[in-house]
């Protein structure tokens, strides 16, 4: 018993000067959000299911010294579904990054933990899912060399989805001005999935643009295509995505944002006696606030998209309506 | 060498050949500006009295040693769109008033003229006023780009743009100065509108922003290295 207090004592101090540290007189305010929001979800395999979301999220960055940084960010929503045997569902993050930056380039390492412990209103059953990265950066005039290695393990309470995934990163990005910016990446990651017991292979080319146009908008584009090799039969698959996205705030009252995406995945390895085995999905979102004093922001979210597996039955759409207000404290 | 001699080098020296070209290109601008104005007042279709008015207008601008240069172009469009004498020389007189009150604004701040030398400036200084930007405000944007007069038309830029956002005078010079100050290149400024967009989208609010950036930009070679800096 007193082992245990005195440990508890130790981590309470040891927590306390470490905050201490970590919070000098270069530190930023901390931003603290709270929000509330009315929503409805309709897919065709669930149907319409109303709920009211409660959020809240914080964010904090701190200057250890010129040169280096450190940001902690946490985030928790709670679900309430309005059906008569209504439920509560949870979602929770953490991330903690630091960064160090020299004369030509920088070095971060990022850490986080995710979860829920009841399931998600999206479906997602309770699970857990700490990632990391670490990686750097080299600085050649307006084009950036990158190198990173990331991964994350998770773990469900059901199905059999948990893997453990790790990856490496290799990017160059050029800015030749803030009208137009261009990027490219490769990447070569290894999945292992925990309970079946086998392992992909990934191999992924990413290409991507944006910038801004004129003031107030700015836009961005990317493409990926990539393979996975799956040591379990039928599951190869050859996948292509697109997307953009553009973002306009043409006051400091009102912003907008607008996306789309597309993915498909062409099984080239299956067992199943079809012809063109595949999958695609497509979808829209758009987000949309206003503020009449940088405080309170009036929200809404809405977003579709629609799935088309080869078997006719499983084709399926999603639609998402939010309204809230959050509160910046 | 005795054949460079014989070639004229010496009868002829290349200090001597220089000045002569240099004396001779002078007064070119002059004269050039002077057969652009005939040339757009030939093909304007104006009366010999319009003409005249036009021509003595630009004679007396160039005594007020206001560049002609910069209204030029003024000409140029009002003849190509067909745009009667007395209303291009009413445009002519307004563009040529905000000139003279952009001179009167740069020697108000800096005695030595060298700022009125880059006529990109004087330019840009007479567009803002057009624009109805506040004299006030414009002498504060000159004494900020004392220091970076390169930085002068960006900042400007930034700063109407910033107005428009709705961020108060005041911020949008703690901003525009630490921009200034900082090792980020001029043509980047505009950039800084996404920062301030993207940190709103995070909930952080213009002034916080302004703050954090302040903080940060002295050691930020980019915009994109800024951004990493301030979320």
């Amino acid at each position: 018993m007193d082992l245990l207090r005195r440990t508890s004592l130790a981590i309470v101090v040891g927590g306390a000067l470490m905050l201490a540290a970590l919070f000098p007189a270069a530190a930023y305010t901390p931003s603290l959000l709270l929000g509330l929001y009315g929503q409805r979800i309709v897919s065709e395999d669930q149907g319409g299911q109303s709920a009211l979301r409660m959020s809240g999220l914080l964010s904090w960055r701190s200057a250890l010294a010129d040169n280096v940084s450190v940001a902690l960010y946490a985030g928790s929503s709670l679900d309430r579904t309005l059906t008569s045997n209504g439920m509560f569902l949870d979602s929770h993050s953490l991330s903690l990054d630091s960064l160090l930056r020299g004369e030509a380039g920088s070095i971060f390492l990022e850490g986080g933990l995710s979860g829920s412990l009841q399931g998600t209103l999206e479906g997602q059953s309770p699970y857990i899912r700490p990632d990391w990265k670490i990686g750097g950066e080299r600085r050649y005039n307006n084009r950036v060399a990158s190198v990173a290695y990331s991964g994350y393990c998770l773990r469900q309470s059901q199905g059999t989805g948990d893997s453990l995934f790790q990856g490496l990163q290799l990017g160059l990005a050029s800015y030749p001005s803030v009208r137009l910016r261009y990027g490219f990446e490769i990447l070569g990651a290894w999945e292992h999935w925990i309970e079946e017991n086998s392992n992909d292979l990934i191999a992924a080319l990413k290409a991507s643009t944006g910038g801004l146009a004129g003031y107030f908008l700015d836009w961005s584009m990317a493409a990926q295509a990539g393979i996975r090799q799956c040591e379990l039969s039928g599951e190869s698959n050859l996948f292509f995505e697109l997307e953009g996205d553009a973002a306009w705030s043409p006051h400091r009252q009102v912003s907008l944002e607008a996306g789309v995406f597309t993915r498909a995945e062409i099984y080239y390895l299956t067992a199943q006696p079809v012809s063109v085995p595949g999958f695609l999905s497509a979808g829209i979102d758009f987000r949309g606030d206003w503020t009449p004093n940088d405080r309170i922001f009036l929200v809404t979210e809405l977003s579709a998209s629609r799935s088309f597996p080869d078997e006719p039955d499983e084709n399926m759409w999603y639609f998402l309506g939010r309204l809230g207000v959050e509160f910046s404290l | 060498m005795k054949r460079l001699d014989a070639a004229g080098r010496m009868r002829f020296p290349r200090f001597v050949f220089i000045v002569c070209i240099c004396l001779y290109l002078l007064p070119l601008p002059a004269v050039l500006y002077a057969q652009s104005i005939e040339d757009a007042l030939a093909r304007s279709g104006y009366t010999a009295a319009d003409r005249g008015a036009i021509t003595d207008f630009f004679a007396r601008i160039d005594r007020e040693e206001v560049p002609v240069e910069l209204l030029l172009p003024k000409l140029e469009e009002g003849v190509s769109k067909r745009i009667s004498a007395p209303r291009v020389l009413e445009a002519l007189e307004r563009e040529a008033q905000f000139l003279r009150r952009s001179r009167a604004l740069i020697l108000g701040v800096t005695e030595q003229g060298a700022l009125l030398s880059d006529r990109a400036l004087w330019a840009r200084t007479a567009n803002l006023l057009a624009g109805g930007i506040p004299e006030s405000e414009i002498e504060g944007l000159i004494h900020l780009c004392l220091a970076n007069v390169e930085g002068y038309r960006p900042a400007t830029y930034l700063y109407v743009a910033l107005k428009d956002w709705g961020l108060p005078r005041q911020s949008a010079f703690e901003l525009i100065d630490a921009l200034l100050k900082s090792p980020i290149a001029p043509e980047s400024y505009m950039g800084v509108m996404n920062l301030l967009a993207a940190g709103r989208r995070r909930r952080i609010a213009p002034d916080e922003i302004v703050r954090r950036i302040r903080r940060s930009a002295a050691q930020s070679l980019t915009i994109e290295e800024l951004e990493r800096w301030i979320y």
